[in-house]
Order: C-alpha cells, then sequence, then structure tokens
C-alpha cells in the first residue's frame, strides 16, 4: 500500500515572516515498518544555519537515512543528528526509517529555510551597488572622530557618532557612561511647552569652559536660565531607515487619543512641523536628514546646510527617498572660527544612507518558551503599543511598535516638549510624560533600557512602565514566575 | 569574540615574552580583565549617587582595553581662584566633578547650585594605563635622584618628585596628571571612587571612599575584586616600540636627546627587574603658559603635571592634561614654562628634522 498524504507541517510554526517557508507539505510512504516523522529546529534563520533534527518515528525503528536537502544522498544515519546549512535557500528533508519489519519514507518539501545571514550593523540586503557605496562610506564617516579645528564643537557631547552608537556594534547604542543631559529654559511651571535643548557636556579645553552637568549648572553663559531636566541614553538604529516607508495611514490608523475604546491606552501622532513624526525617543524627527543632522549639531558642533532645496542638492536613488516632506530644516552655523557648514553634502547624504540602510535586528527562532511568551505578550496587553508588525512599502517592518506617543506616566515623565503632537480635545498640547514606543527588535542587545538607562534589565524596564503603560505592567507583575520567564525568552528572541 | 581574543592573546604571546603570554592566561588577569570590561549599574552600587562612567572601559578604551580616551571622556575639576588673582581653593566636595547621576526613579533630574561658586575648572584626558605595573618597579629614590628643586644646573628646567604622606610615611606618586598615586592598588580605590562611584574597603591607605548615600551596602566591591582588577593592571603589557627601520626614526631619536626633550621625557628609568623605557622621569614640571589657571594639590602647584610617559603615544592622541592638542606637532609646541628653551630648539629645527623627531614618537 502506498498513500501520499498531505500533513500538517511538524516542524515549529513560527509567527515570523522570516519563516513563513517553515514546515510545508509532506510525502509520506506507509507499508511494513515504523511510521517516519521528524521535527527540525529551528526551521529558519540566517546561513549558517545549525539545525537540529529529532527522530519522532513510531513502532520502533532501527536505521535512519536522513537526506537533508533530498538531493538522493545519504547525509546521516544518526537517530537524532543536527546539520548546518550554509547555502541560502529553502531545503527538502527526507528521512527513510527501517526495522526488520520493512522502511517507509517522508519527504516533507520546504522543511528548511536558510536565509543571507544579515549580522547587526549590516546593510539592508539587496542595496544596488550606488547605495551600497554610499552606505560603505557612510559608515567610515559615523566612526570619523572629530576634532576642533575641523568644526567639532564649540559645545559638545561626543566627537563622532561612534561615541553613542557602538554597542554592540557600529549603529547600536550605549551603556550610561555615554548619557548626554537635555533641558528646558525656566520661567514657568510646569514646564510644558517649553523649548528643550541638548544640554552639551563640553566646550572647548579652556580653564572656563570645562562643564560639569551634576551639582549645577556652573557655567553655561550660553543658555542662561537653563536647567536640566532629562538623562538621555542613545538609542539604537538598526532597521530605523524602514520606518520611513511605513506610511502616515498606517500610523494614523492605531491612533485613539481619546481613548475612544476606553482600554486605557490612547497613542496620538507626532510631528515635526513638516512630517509625521517617526525618529526619536518622541517621535519629534519625521526623516532620517533632521534625524541625522540634529545630532552633528547637537551633539558635536558641526554645522551643515540641509540637502533638500539647497545648492548642491544630492540625490538619492529613487525609490530609497523618504517620504515627501518639506526640508524642515535651516542651515546650522557656530561660533568656532572653522567655516559652515563643517561637513559636506555629499558626506551628510553618506551618513543618512548608513542609518537609511542599517537592516533590522534579526529575530531568532521562537522556542516553545518563546512561543508562549509571544502569547502572553499579546494576552497582558504589550502588543497594545508594542505592534508586532506594520505594514510598509517595503514589506512587514517586525518592530514591534506603533511609532506612536504615549503618557508613560509621572515617574517617567522628563517633561520634554518635542515636536507637535497632535491636538487633543481633552489634554494640553503636550504633556512631557509622552514617549514613542520603543521598538523592541533586537531589544536584548540595547541595554541599558528606557529613556535615560535607568532600567538595567528588560524586566526592570517593564516593571517601570506607567500611565498608558500601567495596566500591561500590573498585568505582568501578576503572572507567574515561568510565564514571566517565557515572556522575557521571547523578547530575548527579538 | 572568543576566539579573536584567542588570537589577539597569541598574538600578544608572539610578540612579547613567554611570561607575558603567562600573565595573560592567569585566572586572576582573566577576571580583572571582565571586571574592567563591566558595566555596573544601580544594583551593584553604581554611582555616589554621581559617576563619570559605569566601567572602568568607559574612560580607557582607545585604542583597546586599558588605553586612553577621546575628547568627550574627559573628567573635570573645579575649584576657586577668584578669577586667577587669588590662591586656588577647595570647595565643599573636593575637586571632582561628576559628569551623570543615576537617573532617578521619580522626579525629575534637578541640581542644587551650591553657595560659592567655582570659578576655575580644568578638564583631564584619562591616561593610557598600558605598562603601569613595570613603572611600579621604580623605587622613590630612582625618581628623586632625577629631582632639580632649585635648577642648580641653570637650565631653566626644575622636576620635583610627588610627595605623599601616607599614614605619616613619605611616598613617591608615580601616577596621574599630577602624580598623586603612588601604586596602582591605589589607582584602582581612587578610581572607582572618582570615575564610578563605587565604595571600596578600608585597606589602610585612605583611597577611595568608604560610604555613599545609594542604597547599595558599602563596600560595594570586595577587596578580592580589587585583587583582580589590580593584577589585571600590573599585567598590562607595556607599550611595544614599532620597529621602524626608517633612518629618520634613529636620528629622530638623537634630536629628541640634542633638543632636550630627553631631560624630562628620560628614555628609561631602572626599575627592580631592569629599565622601564617609559619616556619619563616621573617628576612634576610646570610647561603651562604665564596666566595658566588649574588645579592645586598638596605638593603639586597650579600648572605642575607629571612628565606624561611617551611609550605608546601614537595610540593616545588628544594630548596634554586636557586634550587640547590634537596633534604631537600641536602638543609639542603647546610646552612653554621650563620647556620654553626645547620647545625653541625644537621650532629651530628644519621640517625633515621636524618630520624624523616625529616619525622617532611616533615608533614609541
Amino acid at each position: 500500500m502506498h498513500l501520499t498524504l498531505s500533513k500538517l507541517p511538524y516542524c515549529l510554526l513560527l509567527a515570523l515572516a522570516a519563516c513563513s517557508g517553515g514546515g510545508g507539505s509532506s510525502d509520506l510512504t506507509i507499508g511494513p515498518g515504523p511510521v517516519p516523522e521528524f521535527s527540525c529546529l529551528p526551521n529558519s534563520g540566517p546561513v549558517p544555519l545549525t539545525v537540529q533534527f529529532t527522530d519522532e518515528s513510531e513502532l520502533t525503528p532501527t536505521a535512519w537515512e536522513w537526506d537533508f536537502d533530498n538531493d538522493g544522498v545519504v547525509d546521516s544515519t544518526e537517530q537524532h543528528p543536527t546539520h548546518t546549512y550554509t547555502t541560502l535557500g529553502s531545503f527538502a528533508v527526507r528521512l527513510i526509517v527501517r526495522n526488520a519489519s520493512g522502511s517507509n519514507a517522508v519527504l516533507r518539501q520546504q522543511a528548511i529555510t536558510a536565509e543571507a545571514g544579515v549580522a547587526l550593523g549590516d546593510p539592508l540586503p539587496g542595496l544596488t551597488e550606488a547605495e551600497r557605496a554610499s552606505f560603505d562610506r557612510g559608515r567610515e564617516l559615523f566612526r570619523k572622530r572629530f576634532t576642533p579645528s575641523e568644526g567639532l564643537g564649540p559645545l559638545y557631547n561626543a566627537t563622532s557618532c561612534e561615541s553613542c552608537h557602538s554597542e554592540p556594534v557600529l549603529g547600536g547604542g550605549a551603556d550610561l557612561y555615554r548619557n548626554f543631559y537635555m533641558g528646558a529654559f525656566y520661567g514657568s511651571t510646569p514646564l510644558t511647552n517649553l523649548p528643550s535643548v541638548v544640554v552639551p557636556a563640553f566646550g572647548g579645553t579652556s580653564t572656563e569652559q570645562a562643564h560639569s552637568l551634576t551639582r549645577g549648572r556652573y557655567t553655561i553663559p550660553d543658555f542662561p536660565g537653563l536647567i536640566t531636566t532629562a538623562q538621555r541614553n542613545s538609542i539604537p538604529l538598526f532597521g530605523v531607515g524602514l520606518f520611513e516607508f511605513v506610511s502616515n495611514a498606517t500610523i494614523l490608523a492605531n491612533t485613539d487619543p481619546e481613548d475612544a475604546n476606553a482600554d486605557g491606552v490612547s497613542g496620538r501622532v507626532n510631528n515635526d512641523g513638516a512630517g509625521m513624526g517617526r525618529f526619536g525617543l518622541k517621535s519629534q524627527s519625521n526623516n532620517i536628514e533632521l534625524f541625522t543632522r540634529a545630532p552633528l549639531m547637537n551633539q558635536m558642533g558641526i554645522t551643515s546646510n540641509p540637502l533638500r532645496g539647497s545648492a548642491g542638492t544630492v540625490s538619492l536613488e529613487v525609490g530609497m527617498s523618504p517620504q515627501a516632506s518639506s526640508s524642515p530644516n535651516s542651515p546650522t552655523f557656530d561660533n568656532d572660527g572653522v567655516p559652515d557648514p563643517e561637513i559636506a553634502p555629499q558626506d551628510i547624504a553618506d551618513l543618512i544612507a548608513f542609518t537609511r540602510f542599517l537592516a533590522p535586528p534579526q529575530a531568532r527562532a521562537f522556542g516553545a518558551a518563546a512561543q508562549r511568551g509571544n502569547a502572553q505578550f499579546t494576552s497582558i496587553g504589550c502588543a497594545t503599543c508594542h505592534i508586532p508588525e506594520l505594514p510598509s512599502s517595503r514589506g512587514p517592518v517586525r518592530a514591534y511598535t506603533d511609532l506612536l506617543i504615549h503618557d508613560m506616566g509621572d515617574d517617567l515623565a522628563d517633561h520634554m516638549a518635542l515636536g507637535r503632537p497632535q491636538i487633543t480635545l481633552s489634554g494640553p498640547d503636550h504633556t512631557g510624560r509622552e514617549f514613542r514606543t520603543q521598538p523592541l527588535w533586537g531589544v536584548s542587545k540595547s541595554h541599558p533600557y528606557l529613556h535615560d538607562g535607568r532600567a538595567e534589565t528588560i524586566d526592570e524596564a517593564i516593571r517601570m512602565h506607567g500611565g498608558e503603560g500601567l495596566g500591561a505592567r500590573q498585568r505582568y507583575e501578576a503572572l507567574e514566575a515561568q510565564q514571566r520567564a517565557d515572556l522575557l525568552t521571547f523578547l530575548e528572541a527579538l | 569574540m572568543r576566539s579573536s581574543l584567542h588570537l589577539l592573546s597569541l598574538l600578544a604571546f608572539a610578540a612579547t615574552a613567554v611570561a607575558q603570554g603567562a600573565v595573560e592566561d592567569d585566572p586572576r588577569f582573566v577576571r580583572g580583565r571582565a571586571l574592567f570590561d563591566r558595566a555596573f549599574h544601580r544594583a551593584q552600587g553604581l554611582g555616589s549617587p554621581d559617576y563619570n562612567g559605569d566601567s572602568c572601559r568607559a574612560c580607557h578604551q582607545d585604542p583597546r582595553l586599558g588605553g586612553s580616551g577621546a575628547l568627550e571622556l574627559n573628567v573635570s575639576r573645579f575649584g576657586r581662584d577668584s578669577g586667577g588673582s587669588g590662591p586656588f581653593t577647595n570647595l565643599a566636595g573636593g575637586q571632582t566633578s561628576s559628569k551623570f547621576r543615576l537617573p532617578q526613579v521619580g522626579g525629575r533630574e534637578e541640581y542644587p547650585v551650591p553657595p560659592s561658586h567655582p570659578d576655575v575648572f580644568e578638564q583631564r584626558q584619562p591616561p593610557a594605563l598600558f605598562g603601569i605595573g613595570l613603572i611600579e618597579t621604580i623605587q622613590g629614590p630612582t625618581i628623586t635622584a632625577n629631582e632639580d628643586t632649585t635648577d642648580a644646573n641653570g637650565d631653566g628646567i626644575f622636576g620635583v618628585a610627588r610627595r605623599i604622606n601616607m599614614n605619616g610615611t613619605i611616598e613617591i606618586g608615580r601616577y596621574g596628571w599630577k602624580a598623586q598615586i603612588a601604586l596602582t592598588r591605589d589607582f584602582v580605590h581612587d578610581a572607582l571612587a572618582e570615575e564610578l562611584g563605587i565604595t571600596t574597603p578600608d585597606e589602610g591607605r585612605h583611597l577611595g571612599i568608604r560610604t555613599d548615600v545609594d542604597a547599595v551596602a558599602d563596600p560595594e566591591i570586595a577587596s578580592s575584586t580589587i585583587d583582580d582588577l589590580d593584577f589585571f593592571l600590573q599585567g598590562l603589557p607595556a607599550p611595544q616600540r614599532g620597529g621602524s627601520t626608517d633612518p629618520r626614526v634613529a636620528i629622530g631619536e638623537a634630536l629628541f636627546t640634542s633638543v632636550g626633550c630627553a631631560k624630562c621625557h628620560k628614555p628609561s628609568l631602572q626599575g627592580q627587574n631592569g629599565p622601564v623605557p617609559l619616556y619619563s622621569n616621573l617628576l612634576l614640571h610646570n610647561v603651562m603658559p604665564r596666566g595658566f589657571r588649574g588645579m592645586a594639590e598638596p605638593g603639586a602647584g597650579v600648572g605642575l603635571y607629571r612628565t606624561p610617559p611617551l611609550w605608546g603615544i601614537k595610540d593616545t592622541a588628544p594630548y596634554l592634561h586636557d586634550g587640547r592638542a590634537e596633534t604631537l606637532e600641536q602638543a609639542i609646541a603647546m610646552h612653554s614654562g621650563e620647556a620654553s628653551a626645547v620647545t625653541s630648539a625644537y621650532v629651530a629645527l628644519s621640517a625633515q628634522d621636524k618630520q624624523s623627531l616625529l616619525l622617532f614618537l611616533k615608533d614609541l
């Protein structure tokens, strides 16, 4: 007797776009002898991909023949072998099992998907030659350490982009010691709707300009009336370029500024005056150009001209340029004696390309614990704001964010009014308690956590959620220890 | 990562003495290196609650673990000198000011302005730590032998050792921009306190801090941990000469002496296990311009700095105590005070000779 059955996937089905090929159909022969069955973990991932195959055959097989790529050659005769896939593609796996009664075979189509190995810090796959060249130039510039004679300062926090974006690799975040301060100008209480600025820690090297950020701002002649109010821990840049391709309509669809559904979670869009916000801890920037030129100026004192609308416009590859937004900014200038702009338009374009084309973190395949954690993530309400996937014109963006700003309560409030949020009927223009839902892809590699790095671990970070996040946090705290562990396992796999 | 570290240690093993390889394989060295690289946070006692860095590596990282730091890793000192017209005085809280305070949990960051405002500041670059174990083998009398407290030889160059009163005994300082530290173990205590806000056990040498105001029980680090950090520092390999065969390097080396650089940047000092080629006399000199304002300490007045060792200098830009010099040429040109005559002799060199001197320095 020879039956061909189409069975449900054996291999663990993962809620991951990257694993959509996992667990294809199977052809199974059933005659005298054992009934073949196996599982494979993981069933997808970047090359080199090492897969553990587990024999689950019934009726006591005594011999196994594995063909990991269905090329007709037996690759292993072990019962539970491992195999490392080094070439890209989707692979069918054949297992023949034998005992004294006979033998049977199973052929599972598309059992394993080995993908391009995109490591943290790598560029997006599929760039054109020109894009890749610009990315590579941008990566070098990102590491360039500016000196005062090249325009560093007169006030600065850092000498290179790498200073604050290097952990665990170039383009990432930074440890606590790279924190910087933001300030607001004194004058009214509460500090809402006040202009806020990055506070530079250093100014030149003269004895009069050595700044301290604690025990009072002794000497900031440039900022009379400024008080420091918030620290910032730098954020990783992996994958952020994809946010440019999430449409305004998609972002708007998730807003609920008046909490119409009464779930305690509202969420509104921010705006930088020229376009809907996507970048920064408060979604205060609409495009990567501003997200690049602003820290160059605010953190390093490097002046630049806007690319669009300026002489010597640098055009980016059609289709890769951000969504239409008018140039929200003007040339920056300083008084350090170095002629402005201190960086060339092509260099700005290359720095933008580096940020834009940094590939997103790749999630690991979810084991059983991570799958349980994934379910908890949704059931306790994390996914209400940390929306796993947003559609974009470049495919799904699995960043676990809605790109909206949410009121996170008084304990997290930093009183910094950035951007121009969507006006609501019930609330003030800006509360200073709102933060963008931080993307969670690669979260295990971006410690410390929260806007100022106050949380050392993911667990601590969850327990510090307040305001609109309070409900989800309380449900997290009410979970069994094992359930919390599963949730953390899930987050660490992202 | 593991394999590249292993490769690095293999290369180091091949490049240096066998004994060095043995040090780097020592579990104490391995533990000390991990501690040096470890980022501390609230739960481990980071902050007093103030701090400059959350790890040793936060300041000592260029070009690799144990090295120096970029300009933005400077730390600040403060005091008062009445606009430069009065004597330097310390203000409450000492000279060290921290860049950060641990983020508050609840409530916004606010810092009270102290009643008496400082009016003079000084930035300090993190010094590279390579070879400091060898410097510890240089005994006090070796250092004081080069003193010239009255400029008896009339060359314009003085030179005084930093004397530290340690429980009634005078010790000679070896480390720090003002030679304020005698032993690497003292440095560990001092840096943990001043830069990380970590309390350390009382080991009888009154360095570091015993208590702070965070919620972590004091001391926040054990003597055994200090043992490991100290062992790591002691074992950090000294910078190796580049070994260039460019004939200009030898010309530059001769110029280094004939111009007068070597008067203070002594090519080597005798250590207990042989000569230590550090290019320093470990004495304090004033090479700052007239009118310089900065910190004063007992035994090290305003403008007095230890001759910085020059070994490995190619990897430690920017230069001078606050990083004011971007390049070696700038650093040389900024020497004045006791070094004025030497600087003039350097300036008078031909472009070719200056280039040779530079190549020599970059080979150290």
